[in-house]
């Protein structure tokens, strides 16, 4: 892994940075670890995540699945190593800026605006694609109607493409279960994001509705995106995963293809106890 | 009947001073959950500002408003700046204690370099309209006017730009608008500053009306404003504007019908009310994350 930190491109080149396989990642984490107080959430991580594919990150409840997912947000920052993203160090970087650079994320349990109605949800997102003053917005001149205009014919598009446009008028509230984490796809796509992290997709999904969700983030990287995800449905990760880490007690464990981790022991044995 | 009508009229001039600075108030308060007790103190900002201006330069109100409504919305960055962005996520004690503290040093140093006394703001608008027998003066309408056009703005602002969105956006989920690729320091300072411009502009109305200013003008106005705010509740800025204005209306007929010195009761017996039958407000309250 030392080759993250040595063969990492300078900040502003979008260059393949090189990895450990000669594969350009898109995303680089290496010795990542996260501290609170005398709690070590997570340690020495490195990760490679390489782009148009699905990464999966599994790991038994604790794992440090969320917390990863925080600190390449930048909603925390790490206590130890580096995140590199398109080949700039990020590490550290205020969340907003990470997400101008082309990254997105999902939640856990969908977090939409409850006081914003559908579409607004997606068009709020698009601010980081922005660029009109607060002046030109006010008066509604110069670059903010045009780039008002296309910001609605986007949302529009993205609450079409994940099936959910019937509902644009309507308050997050008012959508089931299933709709509302379209919405927060939908939403997490208005910001033109090459990755995209999705903590749990499908928790709480029947399994219909989970596999229309996993044929929607095929769609997503037959479009050219890189998708990250945590994911606790076993059938979901080992049917679209190009590749998988496993996380126990904030440590990583074992990485591969599917067919690879599955096999693993140590997987075997943090799943299913000492038995394996 | 007249009289009732001239009453009304005066309390609607003074009430919409007192919407556009609790509007401020429920503004800030709503988007960075941080109660800014030193916001009224950009109104006094404002009201000195402008009779610096009148008394050394020009009484030229085309030149007195603007460069009072800069002062305070320059009052209001730096107070951002010192107590509100350091204090978010914070307890709200937090914000209280500084904001609070500010809000002191703003009103002795405004005494320090005016002194105790009320100052003189000459400036006078000439004229008056009379519809059957009430009268308002040209001074009267012109501020009133101005607290609609902020009104109608903050409201159009809040709704149909990219920056009001991004706003509640914040105000709601201020982590996840974050992740999305809101500033917050961004939203912080144009809440803060957006609110505090309002204030300046009701604290120069308020000097141009009375004829003075006082460095501890903020106090009452600003608790009376932020009185307006919690009884309205935050979710809708028309409701607190609304109440603003009654809250003015109501103030001047208990103060023409029954004692001058009963006035001031009518804002916290009002509180007292609301806060006992609907605590969220008459209009509701966001509920934040």
């Amino acid at each position: 892994m030392a080759a993250v930190e040595g063969g990492a491109p300078a900040p502003g080149v979008s260059g393949p940075a090189d990895g450990p396989n000669g594969a350009g990642s898109l995303l680089a984490l290496a010795g990542l670890g996260k501290r609170f107080g005398g709690l070590e959430a997570l340690a020495d991580v490195a990760l490679e995540v390489p782009p148009r594919q699905v990464t999966a990150i599994i790991g038994p409840n604790g794992a440090g699945k969320t917390t990863l997912f925080n600190l390449v947000t930048g909603d925390l920052k790490p206590t130890a190593g580096t995140v590199h993203f398109k080949g700039v160090d990020v590490t550290g970087w205020e969340a907003h800026r990470i997400c101008a650079l082309g990254m997105a994320r999902t939640f856990q349990s969908p977090r939409l605006f409850e006081n914003l109605n559908v579409i607004e949800n997606v068009i709020a997102a698009r601010f980081v694609r922005t660029r009109s003053s607060l002046v030109e917005s006010l008066l509604g001149v110069g670059r903010s109607r045009a780039e008002h205009a296309r910001s609605v014919a986007m949302a529009e598009e993205l609450l079409r493409s994940v099936e959910i446009w019937h509902h644009r008028g309507h308050m997050p509230k008012e959508l089931p279960y299933g709709d509302r984490r379209r919405l927060e796809i939908a939403r997490a796509l208005a910001t033109e994001p090459e990755l995209i992290l999705m903590d749990e997709p499908t928790a709480g999904m029947i399994p219909s509705e989970a596999a229309e969700l996993m044929a929607l983030i095929r769609t997503l990287v037959d479009d050219g995106r890189t998708v990250l995800l945590i994911e606790h449905n076993m059938n979901v990760v080992m049917a679209i995963s190009d590749s998988i880490m496993v996380l126990n007690f904030g440590r990583k464990i074992a990485e591969g293809p599917p067919a690879q981790v599955q096999q693993d022991a140590k997987v075997l044995e943090a799943y299913l106890g000492v038995e394996a | 009947m007249e009289q009732f009508f001239q009453q009304v009229v005066n309390g609607v001039m003074v009430g919409s001073s007192y919407a556009i600075v609790a509007l401020g108030f429920g503004l800030t308060f709503s988007v960075m959950h941080v109660l800014n007790l030193a916001h009224p103190e950009t109104a006094m900002v404002g009201a000195f500002a402008a009779f610096v201006v009148a008394t050394l330069f020009t009484t030229n109100l085309l030149v007195v408003i603007p460069l009072a409504v800069l002062a305070a919305l320059l009052a209001g960055l730096l107070i951002e700046r010192l107590a509100i962005r350091p204090t978010r996520g914070r307890h709200i004690l937090t914000s209280f204690i500084a904001t609070g503290g500010l809000s002191i040093v703003m009103q002795n140093g405004a005494q320090r370099i005016f002194g105790v006394d009320p100052v003189r703001v000459a400036v006078q608008v000439e004229g008056v309209q009379t519809v059957g027998g009430v009268i308002a003066s040209n001074m009267q309408l012109m501020t009133f006017g101005l607290a609609v056009a902020m009104m109608v703005g903050a409201r159009y602002y809040v709704r149909n730009t990219r920056w009001g969105r991004a706003t509640r956006a914040v105000s709601e989920k201020h982590e996840v608008a974050q992740a999305l690729g809101v500033d917050i320091n961004r939203v912080s300072q144009l809440t803060v500053g957006l609110s505090t411009a309002m204030a300046g502009a009701a604290g120069v109305s308020l000097a141009l009306l009375h004829s003075q200013a006082t460095p501890f003008m903020g106090a009452i106005f600003g608790t009376k404003s932020f009185v307006c705010m919690l009884v309205a509740g935050n979710r809708h800025i028309e409701g607190i504007m609304f109440v603003g204005i009654l809250l003015g209306v109501l103030e001047a007929l208990v103060a023409g019908y029954i004692s001058a010195s009963l006035r001031d009761m009518v804002a916290f017996g009002i509180l007292v009310l609301v806060l006992y039958l609907r605590p969220a407000g008459i209009f509701g309250s966001y509920e934040h994350d």
